[in-house]
């Protein structure tokens, strides 16, 4: 990139920047309570409460002066946890107490003059500074609250999180555009590169910052796609193979000619084992590590043209697992357990529109 | 400027616990090679920072000065292992306080205090991805090979960024929120090069 081609994305991605309410957020606001109410929900709100299952809205307010707490101290934020939540105040103190507000009357316009105010409201972020109403900019589209996202420290814990928050209910934007519609019956052709995107994005954004998250492109179209994550300053590599279980319909949008089965989550094991020992030779220094994820889109009994399914054969497999054949390589002690990402179908669209196109 | 990496490590170590109940050796390097760089938007100089950086061959900045002081810190126990990284102990927090109150020290705190936040606001991962795309380490980690940063270009880039911030913003004396800004800036930049 030459010296102008850099000015002019600086001044477009500056000016964008500057075109969203967080310029508004910071400067109007008191930065230090803008950051303890952010720290609050990051370290202690949605570590308990996940926003998903917030209904309504959920307010947060920090008072400008030092005033008296008019609500009932709440001792265990623990007692709101796997709730779901259609309507709260909180109040949170600068001593770090938080209490619960009547909601009835809590309007944000007038509170907001005297306290800082976040709500929390169908996926958005909101800060009322002096009966102004702020929208926080997205920067990652994955998480329901742009302040939800606990960091990680091991890989293993992120793919859990990925495999039970966002893969299980197919709540990243990415991953549900892996599918041919919205009903998730069929995985479009060749859907690869979507699955690691949406992964990826995952890893980019909550794992710390010691670690560098890198995707390898599909070069031959007979490598698999998939994603290495070095620990910066440690001779270490992570390698996540990635394969798809399922269906996919033709390229021409007619029926599956691609079905995916055990067999080819058992070619991925020993494809991932194959690079592992590749690695070995070439950087010997370097401790390689294989991370194995299958995306779990099997259901039964399917067929394009088909319009009425059993909502327990589309659910029959959540719970089966690959039968891996006692594969050897699986009992590499550089081999990380599969992980397999059940990808439920959403069942309330099924009908006319899960297969027209 | 006093010069002290240890003070640094003090700070970022315990503002990165504070925030994340633990950190990695790396995330120190970053943290100081952030508040470097907003030191730099303040009007200082690379000299007045008083330790240098290089970049490593996975693109990673990285100081000898600075990982000598974490060692140090690591040896009289201040900071220990924990999981796959460290965490400070309960009372540097106390320590930290105590040397921010330092008159030498006190442009220092504020330029890594500026850091922290930018993590508290974005979390630890968007700042990561941000700060690919700054100029100087860009470069760098283009190269593929071990340098020494702000040696071989970058400096340019980073100050038209910077200067275009200003313009905008106006000058503030606290470096918080030019520095959420400026990482909000990078990431956009990252989600641009993506789209296009």
């Amino acid at each position: 990139m030459n010296s102008s081609d850099f000015a002019e994305i600086v001044s477009r991605a500056t000016d964008a920047v500057l075109k969203t309410d967080l310029q508004a957020i910071l400067s109007e606001g008191d930065i230090d309570d803008i950051l303890q109410i952010v720290g609050f929900l990051r370290k202690k709100l949605y570590v308990t409460i996940d926003p998903h299952f917030i209904t309504g809205s959920i307010f947060l307010c920090l008072a400008k002066s030092g005033s008296a707490p008019r609500g009932t101290l709440i001792t265990d934020l623990g007692v709101y946890a796997g709730q779901s939540i259609d309507s709260m105040v909180f109040e949170l103190h600068r001593n770090g107490r938080v209490y619960e507000l009547a909601n009835e009357e809590f309007d944000p316009t007038s509170e907001s003059v005297d306290a800082h105010v976040y709500e929390y409201s169908k996926g958005r972020d909101i800060f009322w500074i002096d009966g102004n109403c702020h929208i926080v900019p997205a920067t990652d589209p994955n998480s329901d609250s742009q302040f939800c996202g606990r960091t990680f420290f091991d890989l293993s814990s992120a793919l859990d999180e990925y495999a039970r928050l966002y893969a299980l209910p197919c709540k990243c934007p990415v991953l549900q555009s892996a599918w041919h519609t919205e009903a998730r019956l069929f995985f479009k052709p060749k859907p690869e590169a979507t699955l690691r995107n949406s992964l990826k994005h995952f890893l980019d954004v909550r794992l710390a910052a010691g670690y560098e998250v890198r995707a390898e492109q599909n070069m031959d179209g007979t490598h698999p796609v998939d994603i290495k994550v070095s620990k910066q300053l440690q001779p270490r590599l992570m390698i996540i193979e990635i394969k798809w279980l399922g269906d996919s319909i033709s390229p021409s949008g007619g029926a599956s000619n691609i079905s995916h089965r055990d067999q080819k989550a058992i070619d991925g094991a020993h494809q991932l084992a194959s690079y592992l020992d590749a690695n070995k030779i070439e950087a010997p220094n370097i401790t390689s590590v294989g991370y194995y994820v299958i995306f779990d889109g099997r259901r039964k009994g399917l067929s394009l043209n088909k319009m009425d399914y059993k909502t327990e054969d589309l659910l029959y497999y959540e719970h089966i697992e690959v039968d891996f054949q006692n594969a050897e390589v699986l009992k590499r002690s550089d081999f990380v357990q599969p992980l397999r990402m059940f990808i439920r179908p959403k069942i309330g669209v099924i009908g006319s529109r899960a297969v027209a196109k | 400027m006093e010069y002290s990496p240890q003070a640094d490590c003090l700070f970022i170590s315990d503002g990165l616990t504070q925030e994340n109940g633990m950190f990695m050796r790396s995330e120190v390097h970053l943290l100081a090679y952030m508040s470097c760089l907003l030191h730099l938007y303040a009007g200082g100089s690379i000299a007045d920072w008083g330790y240098t950086f290089y970049g490593t061959i996975d693109g990673a900045p990285f100081s000898d000065e600075l990982e000598l002081s974490f060692q140090s810190l690591i040896e009289s126990r201040l900071i220990s292992p924990s999981g796959e990284g460290f965490m400070a102990i309960e009372g540097l927090g106390r320590i930290a306080s105590a040397y921010s109150l330092m008159e030498t020290l006190r442009v220092r705190h504020k330029c890594i205090s500026a850091s922290i936040a930018t993590i508290q606001y974005f979390g630890s991962g968007v700042v990561r991805e941000a700060l690919e795309q700054e100029p100087v380490l860009s470069k760098a980690r283009k190269a593929g090979t071990e340098r020494r940063l702000f040696a071989e270009g970058g400096l340019d880039s980073l100050y038209f960024h910077f200067q275009f911030i200003r313009d905008r913003l106006g000058n503030h004396d606290d470096l918080r929120f030019p520095g959420i800004l400026w990482v909000g800036s990078l990431y956009e930049i990252k989600l641009l090069g993506a789209s296009e």
